[in-house]
């Protein structure tokens, strides 16, 4: 196999719960990301999917260095990433994200264009290079320079920031951008521009993308491999195709069957699970899905499962592992 | 007799005060000895203060605890208090009011600085500069110092008339300038005695710190307004 | 025929503004009749939100000039006043929001707010309101709802959340119930059991419902007949099978083009060049025509 051009190996991340004591001593913790090992491909998009809260965003940050794990590796190119100040300012070279809130990633004090130069000048391009490459970039996102370069964010509309941030991440020139609910905040309309812009730039700069987002339609349009995450952990992960037309776990299941149908002659009838994700302060034992889980049973609450291959598809469910001893394996035979 | 002259007498339009000086002279330069003590400390205490709530604000975590546990201790005095404390401590004149004042100034724009920062500190470009890899320097100079600076400034200009209305009531109970030095607390002190024979020739040195202060707090609101507008 | 529950007519809403005076709803005619779901889609700012307050009449008065025909039960909307219209809103209509975390207030429990609302339409004692509380966070289905009663907001998660809105609008037995995307903030799991629940429930109580949201999959699961706005503008209205099925609207053709939904992986979107118009400065004619294929 090729070496992945970025690879997390079990990162983990907690923070802490809540009202703190005078130097931030707890006992209570978040668990926002256990245990997530991800593969990156040259020139892949890895979508990453889960409900609110599970840990998609610690996740990009992690990634992006922005968070220091508690425990966990990264790999870029198949280096392993070290945390000194040489090794950071390459890597973030190479690793670039783009935030969901198009208003608040842009600085209101900055015009399109500084903001597009501020990273550049910052590795040493020359100020008329570096303006010259942001002109040229929002250029090719689509927003004339002549009319846009000297505007400040709040003279643009939400889809015309995002560009910019897209123009902003690109600035650097990098190989892997992290694209996190980039596109939620648009309205559909200019989310398919948004979108159709992003299929460009990954072949004109040969790009690869992790794009996460809870909208499940939109992540299989763009993405090749799909990851699913449930409360800190990757709880699925495989080929867009497979994962959407067979979903092994039972989450990604009842997530899947969640979607709104778009045809009102073929409506949902049932609920494919009930109640709110759990709260992760205070995760359930064994396999964390199990309280809403309509498989669930002694074995479930007893011991996690472990990822196992089936397919082309990686799943943590008991149900996916024949020799885990689930009762419903075997079912069929008592 | 008194050499107290009243307002309007010729040769002196506001009079004289009770060692026979003109007021309007005295006025004007205790003017400059009272603005001297309301900028100088918000000055140095916006430098101090200001550079200390960008730290805790951008830093967080334990450096902030530090620095805002250290703040609040000095907080706990009403500051009137505590800046009579000091100076009284010190012992009177300029120099000795104005580090009073200026210790006493400090929490309260430590406080507004870190909540600003820490507000601007939680949003995407923040981070977002820091995953391009500039260093802590630029980012603070590029991406928080002009967010943070508006409000940070129409705060400390708030400051300004506290602190000459404080600088006034030092010299007024003797821990500030000292005679002959023309200042309006210390005036109002000396000229206490005429507030029955001339009591406009009395007030004049308090209609004037009235009159600057309520200058200072419009000069903030105006300000405060101002940045308003662009954003 | 028998009079409608709700009737638009020409419904004009303007806003002074610093910027000069904007139309954010044009002369809009719409009619629903009981027991029906409307789903109200467009993009953001194209005047949903603003048709939905304008019916409850709690858009700002003096910067507000609304004109035209609001009738709701036959009765003229525009005209009520003191008494009247305080029994009007949340009685004869009710409305849930889209962020039920700024919606509810968080200083009473989930139980004093809904019994508030009842002894304030119904005139009923204490006690009954707290029961009728309790029945309607049963029919919501909230679990072990007796010791929700005493909940405040922020101790529910956002599901959770959401249903506490909705049992408190629907505690007065409302004709209308107005839905401003009540499903935008939830996560998909909780979406579907949200519309479902609404389903439901407006099935056994007969109510009118006007669903407004941005998202044609959720307007598809709920609603009986969709109207489409555009820049303030009533584009499209119909059956939601054949609005959402053979629109016949440039603008909703380019909405349903503009969706992933059924598209091959990776394919090339069917994108609508440009933006929305601004609605200080809105072109002449055919509010879409900047952006219309067919428009030249
Ligand atoms: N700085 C922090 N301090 C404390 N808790 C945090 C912090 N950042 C994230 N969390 C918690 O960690 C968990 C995972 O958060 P994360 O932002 O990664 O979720 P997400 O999957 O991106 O959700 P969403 O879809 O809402 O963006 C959540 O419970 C969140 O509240
Ligand atoms: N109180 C108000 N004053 C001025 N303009 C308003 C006000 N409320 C809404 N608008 C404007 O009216 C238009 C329609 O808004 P809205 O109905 O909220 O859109 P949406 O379809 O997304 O719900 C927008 O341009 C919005 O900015
Ligand atoms: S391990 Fe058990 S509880 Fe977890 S998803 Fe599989 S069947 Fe459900
Ligand atoms: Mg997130
Ligand atoms: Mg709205």
């Amino acid at each position: 196999m090729t070496t992945p051009v970025l690879e997390t190996l079990n990162l983990e991340k907690r923070f802490p719960a809540g009202s703190k004591g005078l130097f931030g001593k707890t006992d209570r913790w978040v668990n926002a990301v256990s245990d997530v090992s991800l593969r990156l491909a040259e020139g892949e998009t890895l979508g990453i999917v889960g409900e609110s809260g599970c840990g998609k965003s610690t996740t990009a940050r992690l990634i992006m260095d922005l968070v220091t794990p508690d425990s966990g590796e990264i790999l870029f190119d198949g280096q392993q990433l070290h945390r000194d100040r040489a090794n950071l300012r390459a890597y973030r070279r190479n690793v670039q994200m783009v935030f969901q809130d198009s208003s608040a990633s842009l600085n209101p004090r900055l015009t399109l264009e500084q903001s597009v130069m501020f990273a550049p000048v910052q590795h040493g391009v020359p100020r008329a290079e570096a303006r010259a490459r942001a002109r040229e970039l929002l250029e090719q996102v689509g927003l004339d320079p002549a009319r846009f370069a000297g505007r400040y964010p709040h003279e643009v509309s939400g889809g015309q920031r995002q560009r910019v941030n897209i123009a902003r991440a690109l600035a650097l020139r990098p190989r892997v951008v992290i694209f996190d609910e980039a596109v939620s905040a648009l309205d559909k309309s200019v989310e398919a521009q948004v979108l159709n812009l992003l299929a460009d730039l990954k072949e004109a700069y040969k790009l690869s993308y992790i794009f996460i987002s809870h909208d499940l339609n939109v992540v299989r349009h763009i993405s090749d491999r799909v990851l699913v995450m449930y409360l800190g952990q990757v709880i699925e992960e495989g080929p867009a195709a497979d994962l959407y037309a067979h979903p092994r776990h039972p989450y990604t299941q009842a997530l899947l069957a969640s979607m709104p149908s778009h045809d009102p002659d073929r409506r949902t009838t049932a609920p494919p699970i009930t109640g709110d994700p759990p709260s992760p302060i205070d995760l359930p034992p064994g396999c964390r899905f199990a309280p809403r889980c309509a498989f669930a049973s002694d074995l479930c609450t007893a011991r996690a499962p472990l990822p196992v291959a089936a397919g082309r598809q990686t799943v943590a469910c008991h149900l996916a592992d024949p020799a885990s001893g689930h009762p419903l394996l075997n079912g069929a035979k008592t | 007799m008194t050499r107290l002259k009243p307002v309007g007498t010729p040769g002196h339009i506001l009079g004289t005060d009770e060692l026979g000086r003109d007021m309007l002279t005295r006025l004007l330069y205790g003017g400059r000895v009272s603005l001297l003590m309301g900028i100088v400390p918000v000055a140095l205490a916006l430098l101090i203060g200001g550079t200390l709530g960008l730290v805790a604000g951008y830093a967080g975590g334990r450096t902030n605890a530090l620095i805002m546990r250290g703040i609040d201790v000095i907080f706990a005095f009403p500051s009137i208090l505590l800046a009579v404390a000091i100076a009284g401590a010190m012992g009177a004149g300029i120099a000795n009011a104005l580090v009073a004042l200026t210790i006493v100034l400090i929490p309260p724009l430590v406080r507004m600085t870190e909540a600003a920062t820490t507000q601007v500190r939680a949003l995407d470009f923040v981070d977002a500069a820091r995953a391009s890899g500039a260093g802590t320097f630029p980012i603070i100079r590029q991406h928080l110092l002009g967010n943070v600076a508006g409000p940070v400034l129409v705060y400390a200009a708030s400051q300004l008339s506290v602190a000459i209305i404080m600088a006034a009531g030092l010299s007024f109970i003797g821990l500030g300038a000292k005679p002959p030095t023309p200042e309006w607390g210390l005036m109002l002190n000396t000229l206490r005695a005429a507030i029955y024979s001339q009591p406009m020739i009395a007030a004049l040195p308090g209609v004037f710190i009235f009159i600057v202060s309520l200058s200072f707090n419009l000069l903030s609101d105006a300000l405060r307004s101002a940045m308003e507008m662009d954003a | 025929m028998t009079e409608p529950l709700l009737d638009l007519e020409n419904l004009t809403v303007r806003f002074r503004t610093p910027r000069g005076e904007i139309t954010a709803v044009d002369r809009l005619s719409l009619q629903l009749a009981r027991g029906e779901v409307l789903g109200l889609i467009g993009e953001s700012g194209s005047g949903k939100s603003v048709t939905l307050r304008a019916l409850l009449r709690i858009l700002p008065e003096k910067r507000t000039a609304i004109s035209g025909g609001m009738r709701v039960n036959g009765r003229d909307v525009l005209g009520l006043k003191g008494r009247g219209l305080r029994a009007y809103r949340g009685g004869t209509v009710s409305m849930v929001f889209q962020e039920p975390a700024t919606a509810l207030d968080p200083v009473f429990t989930i139980g004093q707010q809904i019994s508030q609302a009842v002894m304030a339409h119904k005139g009923c004692s204490k006690t009954d309101a707290m029961k009728r509380a309790l029945e309607m966070l049963e029919l919501v289905k909230i679990p072990s709802a007796a010791s929700r009663l005493g909940s405040y907001p922020h101790e529910m998660s956002g599901g959770m959340r959401q249903r506490a809105m909705i049992a408190l609008a629907l505690s007065t037995s409302p004709d209308l119930l107005l839905a401003d995307e009540p499903t935008t903030a939830l996560d998909a799991t909780v979406q579907i059991q949200v519309i479902l629940l609404l389903r439901e429930l407006q099935k056994e109580l007969g109510m009118g419902v006007i669903f407004v949201t941005h998202d044609v999959g959720v307007a598809a699961e709920i609603s009986d007949r969709v109207a489409v706005m555009y820049a303030g503008r009533l584009a499209e209205t119909g059956t939601a099978r054949q609005v959402l099925g053979l629109p016949r609207h440039p603008y909703t053709q380019g909405l349903l083009a503009s969706s992933v939904q059924g598209l091959e992986p990776g394919a090339r979107i069917g994108a609508i060049p440009g933006m929305p118009p601004d609605l200080a400065q809105m072109p002449p004619g055919c509010a879409f025509a900047p952006r219309c294929a067919l428009g030249r």
